[in-house]
């Protein structure tokens, strides 16, 4: 399609807009801090150097769909194979009358109360390296989406208190951080949201409480990248 | 020239892995002026621009996987910028049509138009006589010279739309202009 004709703009206009395009370079402070502050907010298995898996493609909703359906298509295709296999096996053996009760398509039954006062080594055998490894499979990859689901939960929950700060709504900030507090007490962004608290509390002129959230954070995050930050907006403060 | 501007402007993925951090802090350190001065463009005071440069930076970080790295990284950077401007500005009702701006911004005396930091102050001023909507399409296409297709895909409107605005919105900008060098003669 063709450019829609829009009317040119004056010489005048022209060079103002020209003399606009050029960057002038920030303050290397104010940058220093920005960078900072952003690494900090960074989950921390990223500030640790592991690899980034933000711009790894999260898997959509449909595709767990798919997925999920595949895993059970194959749980019960296993079932089915099991059973067929057990049924075979035990054609002309006298058939316990447990067998028939333990259900393979149930991800996890139940282990015997006692394992250790069960002698039985066949059994045992035969459900150890069936299940133990199944197990840890299924656990492992749950925990590392546990920890980034948490994660974005949490900078979810803790945005509106950047941006109520950000426009000098210091009470809501404040409702904002109690909640992360509750839900997160000791999350991947506690710094972030104690810091928060610091410039809330002072912006409501509640000087002594900023005071001693400043000194808690002191103590809590003696290395903290916002440590000087709060140290200077506590300075400065009358 | 402006496709030249935008080559030059994609990031490249080497030089965003470099030095260890991930990629979007790497690219936010990049574009750090460039993201300052789109919010500034935008209308947000310089009081509040390193909070809203910390906020754009973790709709960045969170938004990371939605990046073409194909595609130049500005646009994408002030549809963030825009969106988080917009946001804070609707929250903090402090934009009016007829904003005071900030005293560094003072509109300058008429014979140091000319002077670079007088003309990008005297832009700031009438930029900021510009409804939100109609400013960004102005600043993206005038002064970032972003292609009319990038500015309607990055703010997510349609072409005509987008053509529509940066016709009203230049017209007001020249106006703008014009007021305040007039209202700065003695």
């Amino acid at each position: 399609m063709n450019r829609l004709p829009i009317e040119p703009v004056s010489q005048e206009i022209k060079s103002l807009l020209a003399a606009e395009r050029v960057l002038v370079p920030e303050a290397s402070e104010v940058r220093t801090r920005a960078v900072q502050r952003a690494r900090a907010a960074l989950p921390r298995r990223m500030r640790a150097g592991l690899p980034d898996r933000s711009g790894v493609p999260r898997p959509r909703r449909g595709r767990v769909f798919v997925a999920a359906a595949a895993g059970l298509m194959l749980v019960a295709v296993g079932a089915a194979a099991f059973r067929s296999v057990h049924q075979t096996s035990v054609r002309g053996i006298p058939v316990p009358t447990t067998a028939p009760t333990a259900d393979p398509r149930i991800p996890d039954p139940p282990l015997p109360p006692a394992p250790m006062a069960n002698p039985s080594k066949a059994s045992a055998a035969a459900a150890a390296p069936t299940e133990r490894p199944s197990r840890a499979k299924r656990t492992a990859p749950a925990k590392s989406t546990t920890d980034s689901d948490a994660y974005a939960v949490e900078l979810q929950l803790l945005q509106p208190a950047h941006q109520a700060v950000a426009r000098h709504d210091f009470a809501s900030a404040l409702v904002v951080i109690a909640e992360h507090q509750r839900r997160f007490a000791s999350g991947q962004l506690v710094e972030e949201r104690e810091a928060l608290r610091v410039k809330a509390l002072l912006g409501l002129g509640r000087t002594a409480e900023a005071q001693r959230a400043g000194t808690a954070f002191r103590e809590r995050f003696p290395r903290s990248v916002l440590l000087r930050r709060i140290e200077g907006m506590l300075e400065a403060s009358p | 020239m402006s496709h030249l501007r935008l080559v030059a402007s994609c990031p490249d993925p080497a030089v965003l892995q470099a030095g260890g951090d991930p990629p979007c802090l790497s690219a936010f350190q990049l574009e750090f002026d460039y993201l300052i001065r789109t919010l500034r463009r935008l209308g947000v005071a310089r009081d509040d621009v390193e909070d809203l440069a910390h906020e754009v930076f973790l709709v960045l970080h969170r938004t990371w996987d939605r990046y073409d790295p194909s595609r130049p990284l500005r646009p994408y950077l002030f549809g963030i910028s825009f969106r988080v401007a917009s946001s804070h500005h609707r929250k903090s009702q402090r934009e009016l049509p007829y904003a005071v701006v900030d005293r560094e911004d003072s509109a300058p005396q008429p014979d140091q138009v000319l002077q670079s930091k007088q003309a990008r102050a005297l832009v700031l001023g009438a930029l900021e006589r510009i409804a939100l909507p109609r400013r960004a399409v102005l600043i993206m296409h005038d002064i970032d010279e972003v292609p009319m297709r990038e500015i309607a895909s990055s703010l997510s409107i349609h072409l005509f739309t987008a053509y529509s605005r940066l016709r009203k919105a230049r017209r007001e900008f020249a106006d703008a202009v014009a007021y305040l060098c007039r209202a700065s003669e003695p």
